[in-house]
């Protein structure tokens, strides 16, 4: 009896936690628009995954997001990008002139801007910072791959500096309004790598580091005396918050929470299942979808692939990126239409190219000579249709269940695409020597020249396509030295066109980031590479 | 004399033990298949394929070119002198990164500690010593409830409830004195679940005892009964729980501290084995080994201590 009595005791209070738990959250409703005055002070934060992605504060060294993000607030660049259009406007640099080769990049700086330390951002310093990632080879992660063929810079005068190429650069430009070639006052160039790293540099952004735990926290605060806002920001002068902090927050379904809760502004990552509670409590979702080159199969053109063109364009025919996307990763994501992203400078829909047939997929491979064998999968001369695509297995949550869902798709037709598991150097040493059929990559660029450097024939670092020379070098070279944005526009039309009509690209799907925020947060924007810009933020006072 | 030879025995073996602490994780960590510089250079592999050139001189730099027995040497020689090693994910001293986060740490542990103490005290006290068989069954029965239940849930609701609606306490942190009540309440409450069933059985057992029965023949009170004579006896299993303790709080502290998103040693312990940060992981492998070591030794001294039966004759039973 006492065992009974104590086990509804329990129940008890298992169920009143239960209940409390499941309580609907604040009924803040939200606000109906942001035409509200700003507010200065106070604190705003901003919730995401550091593990991996916060490693250092050195801007050439970065490739992620979140820590360009952070680089963003502390520095500027010479130029801005308009989400909006792709185009490239004044920020540091007032005026720019580029060489009809593509080679030669002079920019005219504004006046009176100054570092957080008082030094004059002039030619001098601008030239200090780049000659430093020329020295750096290699370790600048960020900044090497659009520096190809860099020769150097030129000091014209004081407000003039001049940058140099051995080869057509046409990413240059785009690639300068980007936090990887964020600015750092002269005097903390020479510092140890180590200090860099750890943010102890003096930037001319909006806010300046106060303290930097990669474990858990960065604290910004507003930089006082600011005025070198980009033509794209919403006001000038000062920030409006008096501290901007970022947090680490690894569990997607806890970000959630914290946003509805209020107890932070923002958070990046914000998984499809949470969406819809967002929504419901009161919270604005932000997805944005991103540039570059799409989530896709890259055919490895070394590989048996190579000389199968209806293999190829089976593949195209036998993959429903429209159901996975809507299944795996919700609206937010569109099917893949080409291989750049759809809100990418430059992109061009190439989906008449590319529909859902498994019929015509199974047609092809029958023409092919690839007959079904008894366990569905189809043969040809003893060998089984196989497709190796490293680490398409080991993609984490969401992607692994697109994988599954693609696995299923290609066995109706008979492809096998074993979903491959293997750890990070397995797959790098597969990528480095070729031995694989296919490579599912993405990379966000806000601009087409992601397209050059993986169909390059002249192998870049980023050329999983292992291309061949062909006509299609031809159509990337024109691509690349186009400096006009329409004429280039025009040649990465043909680029993209080639790519999937010979089906060397596979795309899969059009990607999207989805950030949350409540209605305390105020003033938040993207930029073209759907990082968050916070100099225009304020904060609801609570 | 023969408390000296004892003790050097003892503090002999605790060396022994944090040798092949570190031994084991060395072989173990550095002939995984798995290759923390590329992952490091890869970064996920957005960075398109490597240059082996940067690889080589990387992997010089950490001395990895080098065969694993050299290796081996140098490591062993670096962090007997003290040097610990460069966090490959962070590229900082490991030292450095530890000693950011083990304040936060202590702070969790020790109030955890404290309360899982008091919490299994009390709760054998009772236990034991009330006359309400009813009350007995009922405070028997928490333990096992509260040892089922894993840690992170447990965390989770306190979340939900405590921090996201009704918004007493945050739900990260570790700033404020209000960010530890959650997270030490998490870590508490399996930790006080093992300390009460040891302690619960042990008092069972003492309060049967006949000296129990002679002193109450005597005319003493419960209280008293309790004070001189059944705690002092029933807490020598609860020492040599220390232990198991210890290593709950430091496996609770990991969980607690990613779900509280706390930075102290035991998130720092997740996110070095997710990142594959070798000399990060080993360095807390070793100091966990060194903590319990310290924690066994001063256990060792305190049995005396607590019971003078106790004596040192070559083997102690533990």
């Amino acid at each position: 009896m006492p065992i009974k009595k104590s086990l509804a005791a329990l129940a008890g209070t298992v169920a009143v936690l239960v209940a409390l738990a499941g309580c609907a959250g604040s009924g803040d409703s939200p606000k109906s628009s942001d035409s509200a005055t700003p507010v200065s002070g106070g604190t705003y934060k901003h919730a995401f995954s550091f593990p991996g992605v916060i490693t250092s504060l050195d801007p050439p060294t970065l490739i992620f997001h979140e820590a360009l993000q952070v680089v963003r607030a502390l520095t500027d660049s010479l130029v801005d990008q308009d989400p909006k259009t792709g185009e490239i406007v004044p920020w540091i640099a007032t005026k720019w002139e580029v060489s009809p080769d593509a080679k030669t990049y002079t920019f005219t700086l504004r006046d009176g801007a100054t570092f957080s330390d008082g030094t004059p951002i002039d030619a001098a310093a601008v030239k200090a910072n780049f000659d430093r990632i020329q020295a750096l080879g290699p370790k600048a992660v960020g900044a090497a791959p659009l520096l190809i063929g860099f020769t150097g810079t030129t000091v014209v005068d004081k407000k003039t500096v001049k940058f140099e190429f051995s080869q057509p650069s046409a990413l240059f430009l785009q690639a300068l309004s980007g936090a990887v070639f964020g600015l750092i006052s002269p005097k903390d160039l020479t510092k140890d790598p180590a200090a860099i790293a750890k943010g102890d540099y003096a930037g001319s952004g909006p806010f300046t580091l106060k303290s930097y735990n990669p474990q858990s926290e960065i604290d910004l605060d507003k930089r006082v005396g600011y005025d070198t806002p980009s033509s794209l920001a919403k006001h000038t002068g000062d920030a409006y918050v008096d501290h901007l902090v970022f947090i680490e927050e690894g569990t997607p379904s806890k970000r959630a929470d914290q946003v509805l809760s209020g107890e932070i502004q923002s958070a990046a990552q914000i998984a499809y299942q949470d969406e819809s509670r967002l929504k419901a409590g009161g919270a604005t979702l932000l997805p944005l979808k991103i540039p570059g080159l799409t989530e896709n199969l890259i055919i490895n053109q070394k590989s048996f692939l190579g000389s199968e063109p209806k293999v190829r364009q089976a593949l195209l025919a036998a993959i429903d990126t429209a159901t996975i996307t809507k299944t795996v990763f919700g609206p937010s994501y569109g099917p893949g239409t080409s291989s750049l992203g759809s809100n990418t400078p430059g992109y061009a829909d190439e989906s008449s190219l590319i529909s859902y047939n498994p019929k015509k997929a199974k047609a092809l491979l029958d023409e092919a000579g690839w007959v079904p064998g008894a366990d569905g999968i189809r043969e040809k001369d003893g060998k089984k249709l196989t497709i190796r695509v490293p680490g398409i297995g080991a993609w984490g949550a969401s992607n692994g269940d697109a994988a599954v869902l693609l696995q299923a798709q290609l066995k109706e037709v008979g492809i096998d695409l074993p979903l491959d598991k293997s750890d990070s150097a397995t797959q790098q040493a597969a990528l480095a020597s070729g031995d694989y059929d296919a490579d599912k990559w993405q990379m966000t660029r806000a601009d087409p020249s992601v397209l050059n450097a993986v169909w390059n024939s002249k192998h870049t670092s980023q050329g999983y396509a292992w291309a061949q020379p062909g006509p299609l070098d031809d159509l990337l070279a024109a691509q690349e030295s186009e400096v006009d944005p329409k004429a280039r526009a025009a040649a990465s039309a043909k680029v993209q066109e080639y790519l999937i009509k010979n089906a060397w690209s596979i795309p899969l799907d059009d990607r999207a980031w989805t950030y949350a925020y409540n209605s305390t947060a105020h003033g938040l924007r993207a930029d073209a590479e759907t990082k968050l810009v916070f100099y225009d933020v304020w904060v609801d006072s609570k | 004399m023969e408390l000296l030879r004892y003790w050097s025995a003892r503090v002999a073996q605790s060396v022994f033990v944090l040798w092949a602490a570190f031994t084991v994780s060395f072989f173990v960590l550095y002939g995984l298949p798995s290759d923390p510089v590329t992952l490091m250079l890869s970064q996920g592999g957005t960075s398109g394929v490597l240059d082996p050139a940067a690889v080589a001189s990387i992997n010089h730099e950490y001395g990895f070119d080098q065969p694993l027995i050299v290796q081996y040497v140098n490591r062993l020689g670096a962090f007997v002198t003290g040097h610990f090693g460069v966090s490959i994910d962070q590229g900082q001293d490991v030292l450095t990164i530890v000693s950011r986060g083990a304040w936060s740490t202590i702070q969790i542990a020790l109030l955890s500690f404290v309360l899982a103490i008091v919490l299994g005290l009390g709760i054998a006290v009772t236990a034991s010593s009330t006359r309400m068989r009813w009350l007995r069954q009922l405070l028997q029965s928490l333990p096992p409830l509260a040892l089922s239940l894993p840690t992170f849930w447990l965390g989770l609701v306190l979340i939900q409830v405590f921090a996201f609606q009704l918004h007493w306490f945050p739900s990260f942190g570790d700033k404020t004195p209000n960010t530890l009540v959650l997270p030490v309440l998490t870590l508490a409450i399996p930790v006080s679940a093992s300390v009460a069933q040891v302690l619960t059985k042990s008092f069972l057992g003492v309060w049967r005892q006949p000296f129990v029965q002679v002193a109450q023949s005597k005319g003493f009170g419960r209280r008293q009964l309790l004070s001189k004579h059944v705690l002092r006896n029933a807490v020598i299993p609860a020492l040599t729980m220390a232990g198991i303790t210890l290593g709950q709080l430091l496996a609770g502290a990991v969980i607690t501290e990613t779900v509280f998103s706390r930075p102290g040693l035991g998130s720092m312990t997740q996110r070095a084995v997710q990142t594959q940060d070798i000399p990060v992981v080993q360095f807390m492998v070793v100091l966990a080994a060194l903590v319990f070591v310290v924690v066994n030794l001063v256990v060792d001294a305190l049995y005396p201590v607590i019971d003078p039966r106790i004596r040192r004759r070559g083997l102690v039973a533990a």
